[in-house]
């Protein structure tokens, strides 16, 4: 293609190579915009009536950038379309925009193995996300990280920038561990949703005596890169993106750190992607709200807007028709040729060009595209509604609605929450089979995460289309045409939902895009309290669940794997019980209750619960800090208690314990207990024998009994060696049982003997 | 501020003991740790001196069994300082939050803990600042070690791994640095951790920008809230401050906040005033606990209120918080590079719990003109002492028992004890000249008998040492009574009381009765 060529003999030329070039990689379609993104590219949706790419492209050129890539797989055309009618190809622009394309890339790394193979790059160069916003001047970040470059041995291989979050800014944040001394990274985790605890190895701390863990920073997508980053993606042909496959697994995962990435942290300059309807609806109001100065809406950047500002924080361009009774209220923009009826309240909008609105029409925080037109008595709320659509009179769209391109609803309909609608044919994916097909087959395993979206994923939407119908030629009113003409039959009650009149289907949201519900429009602040709760809770659970994997794993072993899901539940919740009932010093009769019902919820024995007690009580006992005669006294402590305030737990244990069979049982679960945890609880088997015995939870005879069924178990014996060496342990215990048993055996002989004298 | 506030902020002192990672070698065979000398003064003296100069007036001192007759001993003899002294034996346990709890019931106010081996300089008041005007539940001194520091010796000395919010070295020299603390998010002794620092997804969201570091060294004085004696007497599973006490309350605070708001909301209070109000009306009910046995209201009431009220009423739910006066004890050479201004001499801050620290502090101490509060020591040692040799610098007195420069020559950092004699027999045979014995950076105790050409060198040789002709004492530590053989070479050795020492070479070996 022309991008192409011209890059080659570009670099040719050593002349050229001062020339500072940077990469867009433009598809990086999340699905969160689903449905939209199937008839539109992202970079091209508009953020405040001016394409995203707008912005872009903007920085870049502000940032001294003179040659621009942007990197498209599929699309290109309606992209490069685009740029060929924008102001980028005068030639006042200053700053060469190219198109690079190619059909077979399914990552960003084939993307930068793409440019590699072009020989574009032979400097240090920007790489930039195509959904970034922001108005930070790369121009010192640039430098610095040339300057790094330029020094003797210099192991710096990217500088990424990242800024710090507002108070209160809800914004997805990555962690870090920094080195402030070296200027480094040392650990980088932007997958939360799967990793509740954020490891430090101690090791870290013999390379770096300090080191600065770090939540409140923002990933910006936006790095330095020295061109040995293309190499090492063109020798890792499998590495598909720049955070995880990169930066956490290659360059971090390293023993000896031979390559460097320094962070850039900057502050009091805003940075956010368009990666999901939540983060537009966000983007779109800081962007009104002036947090991106200088690039503010009536800052008209592109030159192809008018817009005014007009008190207290509203912007219109020319030939806007408002009524005389219609209230505008705040943060609302309108562009050319829209009008607005009579008594219509219109409240944090954005609304494009050619939209009519009718009169006593309610709207606040929605987004309406061009030519859109809204009869009389409409409510929107959090919505977008796409170009050409048409809302009939009286409609209400609830929070979240998404209404794309051409949809008809008719009068009188109500949508419900978050309902996505659309027009376009390959979206109507009812049918199990073909979701689950798409979603296999476009390895949409775990970057549902739209932090790292980054995978510039391979199902850019059309791909993913065309499947099930064959797409990107036939002009978008001809596909209409005949997606409406396939499906009158099949889909009737779609239909139906938007009215007689309506047209266009309901989008069903995939799994993948439910997963995360906090990327959806209008996501209220209790959402974000209720996440955050949920989170919380996952973490706890994982924090004990370390130590609990070693029971888990034990009484699968003990029950067999048929029951063991359910028993692994059991065991779990019976432990989380045990857990909150000490912490909280609950009475006897309470938990006695709570796992009665447990015992029935998941319709275990009496022993089962002894023994998931038990195992509780002993994880407890060790805090990884006791001395192991510390831990026998915390033991003896807790289930004694202290006869007031504290209680004393043999007691539930006794209750759950009800024969000689569920003695021995437990006795079984305590021997594999102390083998498992070996180092700590080892040793120690005799004395927790001793001390169930001392407060009566075990008696002597089973004690006995279940010694031997362990050590004379013969060959055929269930108890493997160390089993037996355990419970060799006892054997001081069980002498003495024996003797005392003589000694009163004999007693009472002689006893009777001198009687009968 | 009136005599109530005055009252209400009376601080109690606690001396405890912490035997965790003794590795005084030979030393401690016949007399307790904290009766060595330093400076040839009883260790324990020097936290008693601290805790004097900073204006205590009482000091409960918690002794263990196996030494308390002793130290007792001691205390009612040997001390002369103005302290009133509470010394109490420990009956079970031996660990410091063992000690609190056991003087539990003498706790009244807020109150200091310090360990007995502890040696600093931090102005108390530091602490102090920060601690009445932050309404902190514990404040601690962080040692922040220079990184040589942290690397230099062997490698089993404990670390600490230390999280700090809101910690910025070139803070703290201001004199205002109290306004703004560091405040400890994450406390982890090394011992605690196996493979790696682990902190969970809600301690990431709490504290944004953390410091961790295993050059924050925890340096065992602490400044209590009243409540915290009570939570430790309610947990007797609590047997270490450091390794139970401190790390439980540092991960405290970051629930306490979120679960007392909750409470609030589910309850309907607007604000914490309003809340323990209520508590205070309907005394029957049970009150809310944050942590078992301990209420909410008797957090906040024995924390006194934040001296600036406009602090918000949710930040007045940040029950537990944790401050740090952080503290760089950095190594001479850093402090001598600025000379443009005047830098403060570098903070003191060891614990003698390791021959290494127990040699630098002997060494330290007896420099002159760089620690006044234990100078102030010497100074009062004098004024007390029934004669005038027990001078610390003995080169001026004229005592006729006092060998002359000529056969003893003491260097300017050393101490001696009173009645040194020289017992210079190979000179006086040789007929010819007398050959002298040096002194260099050592400390020597009470009634030493020295003869000729000896040479000691940073050292420490206690009382009643009998150290014959032609000896070379380097880098040792000899303890009492030791009857030391002519010709004798000690390097980097430890001999324990009552010792006869062979006149021979010994290299790093310590020498012990017990064999």
């Amino acid at each position: 293609t022309k991008g192409q060529k011209g890059k080659k003999e570009g670099g040719s030329q050593n002349l050229k190579d001062d020339v500072l070039k940077a990469i867009v990689l433009a598809d990086s379609f999340t699905k969160e915009f689903r449905p939209i993104t199937f008839e539109k590219p992202r970079c091209l949706l508009p953020l405040v009536n001016i394409p995203i790419i707008e912005y872009i492209l903007e920085l870049l050129a502000a940032s001294g950038v003179e040659e621009i890539y942007i990197f498209c797989c599929s699309n290109a055309a309606v992209i490069r379309n685009y740029i060929e009618n924008s102001k980028w190809v005068l030639a006042n622009s200053g700053v060469v925009v190219n198109i690079l394309e190619s059909n077979t890339a399914t990552s960003a790394g084939d993307a930068l193995r793409v440019v590699f193979s072009n020989y574009i790059i032979h400097t240090d160069f920007v790489l930039i996300q195509g959904d970034v916003v922001s108005n930070i001047d790369l121009k010192p970040i640039i430098q610095q990280h040339k300057l790094e470059r330029a020094k003797a041995d210099s192991q710096l291989l990217m500088t990424s920038v990242f800024r710090t979050k507002r108070i209160d800014e809800r914004e997805h944040t990555v962690w870090l561990a920094l080195s402030q001394e070296q200027n480094q990274i040392v650990l980088y985790e932007n997958d939360k949703r799967n990793t509740p605890l954020f490891d430090v190895a101690l090791d870290k701390f013999d390379h770096f005596a300090d080191l600065q863990l770090r939540s409140d920073l923002v990933d910006c997508q936006i790095d330095i890169c020295s061109p040995d980053v293309l190499e090492i993606f063109n020798e890792n042909f499998d590495f598909e993106d720049m955070r995880r496959a990169f930066l956490k697994n290659y360059v971090l995962e390293e023993e000896v750190f031979t390559y460097k990435v320094a962070p850039y942290i900057v502050s009091g300059a805003y940075s956010s992607r368009v990666s999901s309807l939540r983060t537009y609806e966000m983007i779109s109001r800081d962007i009104v709200h002036r947090w991106m100065h200088p690039i503010v809406p009536d800052a008209n950047f592109t030159r192809t807007t008018n817009f005014k500002f007009s008190r207290p924080n509203n912007y219109y361009e020319d030939k806007v028709t408002l009524s005389r009774t219609c209230e505008i209220l705040i943060d609302t923009v309108i562009g050319k040729h829209s009008c607005v009826g009579e008594q219509s309240v219109i409240s944090k909008c954005i609304i494009g060009r050619n939209v009519k609105i009718g009169a006593h029409v309610k709207m606040n925080n929605s987004f309406v595209w061009d030519n859109v037109t809204i009869h009389d008595g409409v409510t929107l709320d959090h919505c977008i509604v796409c170009d050409g659509a048409v809302i009939g009179a009286n409609a209400v769209l609830k929070r979240g609605s998404v209404i794309s391109f051409g949809v008809h609803v008719d009068q009188n309909i109500t949508l419900e929450e978050h309902t996505r609608w659309t027009t376009f044919v390959g979206s109507d994916q009812d049918s199990h089979s073909e979701s689950s097909n798409i979603h296999i087959a476009f390895g949409d395993d775990d970057d549902d995460d739209d932090d790292d979206d980054d995978a510039f994923s391979s199902d850019s939407d059309t791909d993913i289309s065309t499947p099930i119908t064959p797409v990107t030629q036939p002009p978008p009113q001809q596909q209409q045409d005949q997606h409406l003409h396939h499906h009158h039959h099949h889909h009737h009650h779609h239909e139906k939902q938007l009215g007689p009149n309506g047209k266009g289907v309901q989008f069903k949201i995939p799994p993948y895009l439910l997963n995360d519900r906090l990327n959806f429009l209008g996501v209220q602040e209790s959402d974000f309290i209720a996440e955050q709760e949920y989170e919380d809770e996952e973490e706890e659970e994982q924090a004990t669940s370390i130590k609990k994997d070693l029971i888990e794993r034990e009484q699968q072993h003990v029950h067999g794997d048929q029951k063991g899901m359910d028993f692994k539940k059991f065991v779990k919740e019976a432990q989380e019980t045990i857990r909150r009932a000490v912490l909280s010093n609950h009475t006897i009769d309470n938990t006695k209750l709570e796992m009665n019902s447990l015992k029935y919820a998941y319709n275990t024995s009496y022993s089962d619960c002894a023994k998931a007690m038990l195992c509780d009580l002993m994880l407890q006992v060790d805090d990884g800090r006791r001395s192991s005669a510390d831990m026998i006294g915390a033991f003896d402590r807790l289930l004694r208690g202290d006869g007031k305030s504290k209680t004393g737990w043999s007691e539930l244990l006794i209750h759950f314990i009800r024969d000689e069979m569920d003695e021995i049982d437990l006795l079984d679960s305590l021997l594999d207990f102390c083998k498992n945890e070996g180092k700590k609880f080892g040793p120690l088997f005799k004395f927790f024998v001793k001390k169930l015995y001392d407060l009566e939870i075990l008696q002597e005879e089973s004690i006995i009994k279940w010694y031997y069924g362990v050590v004379d178990g013969g060959d055929s014996s269930e108890y493997a060696a160390n089993d037996v060496k355990l419970a060799q342990q006892c054997t001081e215990i069980i002498k003495w049982f024996e003797t005392a048993e003589e000694e009163s055996g004999s007693e009472s002989e002689s006893e009777s003997g001198s009687e009968s004298d | 501020m009136d005599e109530a506030r005055t009252q209400s902020l009376e601080l109690q002192a606690i001396i405890v003991s912490d035997d965790e990672g003794d590795k005084l070698s030979v030393l401690t065979e016949d007399s307790p740790k904290s009766l060595l000398p330093i400076a040839n003064y009883p260790m324990i003296h020097l936290p008693l001196t601290y805790l004097e100069h900073n204006g205590l007036k009482d000091v409960i001192i918690v002794l263990n069994k196996k030494n308390s007759v002793k130290i007792n001993a001691y205390l009612k003899d040997g001390y002369k300082g103005k302290l009133s002294i509470n010394a109490v034996t420990l009956e079970e346990g031996e660990d410091t939050a063992d000690a609190i709890r056991y003087v539990h019931k003498y706790i009244k106010s807020d109150f200091i803990v310090m360990s007995d081996d502890l040696v600093i300089d931090v102005p108390l008041v530091k602490l102090l600042n920060i601690h009445r005007s932050h309404n902190s539940s514990a404040t601690m001194v962080i040692n922040h070690k220079s990184k040589e520091e942290g690397e230099e010796k062997d490698k089993n000395v404990a670390l600490d791994y230390v999280g700090l919010v809101n910690y910025s070295p070139t803070a703290l020299e201001r004199p205002d640095s109290f306004k703004n603390p560091s405040r400890v998010v994450y406390f982890s002794p090394s011992s605690q951790l196996k493979k790696s620092v682990t902190v969970g997804r809600s301690f990431m969201r709490k504290w944004g920008n953390v410091m961790l570091s295993k050059s924050f060294a925890d340096s065992h004085l602490y400044v209590f809230s009243r409540w915290v004696s009570d939570l430790i007497q309610s947990r007797n599973d609590f047997v270490s401050l450091k390794n139970h006490v401190i790390p439980f309350l540092v991960d405290s605070q970051r629930y306490v906040k979120d679960k007392l708001q909750r409470h609030l909301q589910d309850n309907n209070f607007k604000t914490l005033t309003e809340f323990l109000e209520s508590e205070q009306e309907q005394s029957g009910n049970q009150e809310y606990e944050v942590f078992p046995g301990i209420s909410a209201k008797s957090i906040a009431r024995t924390q006194q209120p934040a001296l600036d009220m406009s602090s918000s009423s949710y930040s007045l739910l940040d029950l537990v918080r944790i401050y740090a006066h952080v503290v760089s004890a950095s190594s001479k050479t850093s402090s001598t590079k600025n000379t443009s201004e005047p830098t403060p001499s570098p903070a003191l801050i060891k614990r003698a719990n390791t021959l290494n620290n127990y040699m630098d502090l002997n060494r330290e101490l007896s420099k002159k003109g760089e620690y006044k509060l234990y100078e102030s020591m010497h100074d009062q040692s004098i004024t007390n002492a029934p004669t005038p040799t027990a001078d610390s610098s003995t080169d001026k007195s004229e005592d006729h028992n006092t060998p002359t420069s000529e056969e003893v020559q003491i260097g300017s950092d050393c101490i001696v004890g009173k009645g040194l004699q020289y017992t210079g027999t190979a000179a006086t045979q040789q007929g010819s000249r007398r050959v002298s014995s040096t002194l260099k950076k050592c400390n020597l105790g009470h009634n030493v008998k020295i003869g000729s050409n000896v040479k000691i060198a940073n050292s420490v040789v206690m009382n009643n040492v009998i150290i014959g002709d032609n000896c070379t004492i380097q880098n040792s530590i000899v303890c009492c009574d030791v009857d030391i053989k002519p010709s004798a070479n000690l390097n980097n050795c430890q001999v324990a009381s009552g010792c006869v020492v062979e006149g021979r070479d010994y290299k790093a070996e310590a020498l012990s009765n017990k064999h």
